[in-house]
């Protein structure tokens, strides 16, 4: 009901940069966050700014959006098995091989808009990356500078050896 | 990284990954953020890392089996340490006991985080085997080695408890256990902080080990378990992985003739629910498992006291058919087991799914007592019950909330050839 009588009509959405986006509604409804927007405050010209997103992202974004317009919504009640059952499709894998700030971006983009199948397959994607690798290569993949200070790091070590296995 | 990733996704990334050990530790010691993030993910289930293949056919080897009595060692060390610095902080809260001086009191490292809270599965039989490699791997590398008390030979009745080789559990209260800091650490904790001394026969010892590790275990008020199994012989579990079949090395060394077909561990696990804190740390306990053929009467009976939001139940009743002591009153006793079971079911708030294997006798009386349960029940698996009034399935037929009914009907004959 809700899709054949919004089809065609459109939302105005604006990234933090001010370049605002004209979309059809079933589309900016993949984000749960403007799906509700949209129900609350309903037909209306104003855009909708999204202050965490900026024009590069959301152009991004709003293509995932377009390709899966037709998935079925995802079901709240069970997080573990929706995860388990994503399986990153060809597609997608594309469209996430992107430099690692702009797969971050997506992320946090998808966390704030409330994608939760864009958030799923992006967290995996920088899962696969950390698989099998030593925390040495972890920080030097994602660019992250170690904190610990040496006594701290060796006590880390030696109260969780029982987890090495390499 | 450049783009600094909040908690929440950081955390959804370790998700991925949390049933990878090894990739965890990496991330554990990436940096402060990353550890802090994944250090509950890991120890969630620390157990069943140890004990768990990524392969059907295990491939352990020898050297991989010494490497994880190291392995069990660090974590039981880790955890005694836990519960050291929680009793420590108990006494200083403690008016009176602050003015003691104990000079017995054992030197240990404060950990890092309190790792006891993370912890949110238990399987007894891992824990039991943790157990074992945690002592072997101690009076192995006890520095006066081969140089304690052997009774064990002689005083065995307990021959068919899992592992345990009867030197090893006496090195325990041997005096060159001294040598060795964890065993240190908990015979203090079981002796001066528990109060429950040790025994002077080695035949009580493998109870007493099991009890005070148990003790320890509930007396922590911010551990909250999520489930608890004792799953004796199913090898496969979650998603992919399976129980080594090195968990059963020990066991098996000790049957020469005699065919045991399933393992024994120490009761004390089977009362659980009755230690102090246990109200605490059961009470949101979601999953209880237990398909050993031991008695549970009384782990059934207790647990409905303290577990009440329990929404899967997986277990089999029936009489431990090797158990000479109960051989005449085997009927009576799984009936006992059976009205056990039907109290735990009709103090649950919610029950959504249920498996029963092997259940002799009384079946209909489980039946009568899920139907509270009718709304919220969305599983339901009867193998090998015997069921003598067919009408009591009707109470199944009113419902389509089943996905599936594996309805294995057969007569309570030769049921114990299942697989370990």
């Amino acid at each position: 009901m809700t899709s054949e009588s919004s089809e065609g009509k459109k939302v105005t959405l604006k990234s933090c940069d001010d370049v605002e986006f004209k979309v059809e509604i079933p589309v900016a409804s993949r984000s749960i966050l403007l799906k509700n927007m949209i129900e609350d405050v309903g037909e209306t010209d104003q855009s909708i700014p999204l202050p965490n997103v900026n024009e590069k992202v959301l152009k991004k974004v709003l293509e995932w959006c377009q390709h899966h317009v037709n998935d079925p919504q995802p079901t709240n009640d069970d997080d573990d098995s929706r995860r388990r059952n994503t399986e990153i499709d060809d597609w997608d894998q594309r469209f996430l091989n992107v430099e690692q700030d702009m797969l971050f971006e997506i992320i946090l983009a998808a966390n704030y808009l409330d994608i939760k199948p864009l958030l799923d397959i992006g967290c995996k994607t920088v899962a696969n990356m950390i698989k099998g690798k030593s925390p040495e290569e972890i920080r030097n993949t994602f660019n992250i500078v170690n904190d610990f200070t040496p006594e701290e790091e060796e006590q880390i070590r030696k109260e969780n050896e029982w987890a090495e296995d390499r | 990284m450049t783009t600094y990733l909040p908690a929440e996704c950081l955390r959804q990334i370790f998700e991925e990954l949390k049933e990878d050990k090894e990739d965890l530790h990496s991330c554990l010691l990436v940096n402060r953020h990353w550890c802090k993030n994944t250090i509950d993910i890991l120890w969630k289930q620390p157990f069943r890392f140890l004990y768990t293949c990524k392969k059907e056919i295990c491939q352990c080897n020898n050297e991989k089996a010494i490497k994880r009595q190291f392995q069990a060692y660090n974590l039981l060390e880790t955890y005694l340490s836990c519960f050291m610095f929680n009793e420590e902080l108990r006494i200083n809260e403690s008016y009176i006991l602050q003015q003691r001086q104990d000079n017995d009191r054992p030197n240990y490292k404060r950990p890092i985080f309190n790792y006891i809270q993370f912890l949110k599965y238990i399987d007894f039989e891992e824990l039991h085997n943790a157990i074992i490699d945690w002592i072997q791997f101690a009076s192995e590398n006890s520095k006066i080695n081969n140089n304690y008390i052997s009774f064990g030979d002689f005083f065995s009745p307990i021959w068919n408890w899992i592992g345990f080789p009867s030197t090893s559990l006496s090195f325990i209260i041997s005096s060159s256990s001294n040598n060795d800091d964890s065993i240190i650490l908990f015979k203090y904790l079981a002796n001066n902080i528990l109060n429950y001394k040790q025994p002077q026969n080695n035949d009580q010892l493998n109870d007493w080990v099991a009890i005070v590790i148990c003790k320890l275990l509930m007396r922590n008020k911010q551990n909250s378990l999520i489930s608890i199994s004792i799953e004796v012989e199913k090898n496969k579990l979650k998603s992919g992985k399976f129980r080594c079949k090195h968990l059963y090395k020990d066991f098996q060394s000790h049957i020469d003739d005699e065919q045991l077909d399933y393992t024994r561990l120490p009761e004390s696990y089977f009362i659980l629910p009755i230690f102090e804190g246990s109200s605490n740390c059961l009470s949101n306990l979601v999953e209880f498992i237990c398909t050993s053929r031991q008695r549970k009467q009384i782990l059934l009976n207790s647990l409905a006291k303290v577990s009440k939001n329990l929404k899967t139940i997986i277990i089999s009743i029936e009489y431990d058919q090797y158990s000479w002591l109960d051989f005449n009153n085997s009927i009576n006793i799984t009936l006992e087991e059976v009205n056990g079971l039907v109290n735990l079911i009709q103090v649950q708030n919610s029950l959504s799914h249920f498996e029963i294997y092997r259940c002799p006798v009384g079946f209909d009386l489980v039946m009568i007592a899920l139907k509270i349960h009718l709304n919220s029940l969305k599983l339901i698996r009867l193998v090998e019950v015997k069921i003598e009034n067919y009408e009591i399935l009707n109470i199944i037929n009113d419902t389509s909330r089943w996905e599936i009914m594996d309805l294995d009907i057969s007569e309570a004959t030769h049921i114990y050839d299942t697989l370990i």
